[in-house]
């Protein structure tokens, strides 16, 4: 994603974006801007979407401290056990990675899907 | 109580001065309910149960219910009022008992193993999974009385 010059890049190991609840997820993130942001985070991001609202929770953050203007860094997540991703009829959960430059607050962002067998549950 | 069990506690708590009330008021009728402490999907749920006093009582059936819960906020003059809309996704029946005549008390316990296929418990400011074992009483054949006692359904361990 390119915005206000600096393009984002987020790829995880294998090109995978399904993952069993607690798994180990790898990946890099990759950033090039005609001057070095002064930091960037990559969050795990759950939300929950109904006609209620939305519930929007950051689970876990990694930051990088001190980039360069371009540059691509290794990251590691542990994923947590829950929530799963799912579709119910009422309410529906999804996972997302963001890769966040400061201080323009660029993002670029990247659906996971986090459930037991790769897949998201289907409720009723 | 079996061992590895906890007490539940109601939903829907009364305050000190109900539960001051309801210490002295030996005729209001009380429910109790202990569950396997760590309860987790795809694994076996336990459940122990006690309703006292039971007389006129007619039939207690017992199940484990999982909804979703959608609370949506509602403005108006008076100030925000939250209306919840739910929506079961699994009902499994623990236990179904019918009291005997005249016993003062009855009890009873059950078991089912939790669907794998589902989701854990989960808790937003808006939208919640919801897990609760229910006991439905039946006083007669019009009178029904529902207490719930929520619980946090675990992710299955695979």
């Amino acid at each position: 994603m390119t915005d206000a010059g600096v393009a984002l890049e987020l790829r995880l190991e294998h090109g995978e974006s399904a993952f069993e609840p607690g798994a180990r997820v790898s990946g890099v993130a990759g950033w090039s801007a005609p001057a070095a942001p002064s930091r960037l985070e990559v969050e795990l991001v759950w939300s929950a979407q109904s006609a209620a609202g939305r519930d929007v929770r950051i689970v876990e953050t990694v930051t990088f401290a001190d980039p360069l203007a371009e540059e691509r860094r290794p990251f590691i997540l542990a994923l947590p056990a829950a929530p799963y991703s799912f579709r119910g009829a009422l309410i529906e959960v999804s996972w997302s990675l963001e890769l966040t430059a400061y201080p323009g607050q660029q993002k670029t962002r990247l659906a996971l899907t986090i459930a037991p067998g790769h897949r998201a549950v289907q409720l009723g | 109580m079996k061992p590895g069990h906890v007490e539940l506690q109601p939903a829907s708590r009364p305050g000190w001065l109900g539960r001051l009330r309801l210490a002295f008021d030996r005729t209001r009728p009380r429910t109790r309910v202990s569950a396997s402490a760590t309860p987790h999907l795809g694994e076996l749920l336990e459940v122990e149960w006690g309703l006292e006093p039971s007389r006129g009582a007619t039939l207690v059936a017992v199940s484990l219910i999982g909804c979703e819960v959608a609370r949506r906020r509602v403005s108006a003059r008076t100030g925000i009022t939250i209306v919840p809309e739910r929506r079961a996704f699994c009902v499994v029946e623990l236990d179904r008992r019918v009291p005997q005549a005249g016993h003062a008390r009855t009890s009873g316990e059950g078991a089912a193993v939790v669907p794998d296929g589902l989701v854990p418990s989960f808790a937003g400011k808006f939208n919640e999974v919801e897990w609760s074992v229910v006991l439905d009483v039946s006083w007669g054949e019009t009178v029904s009385t529902r207490q719930e006692f929520p619980l946090t359904m675990l992710p299955g361990r695979t």
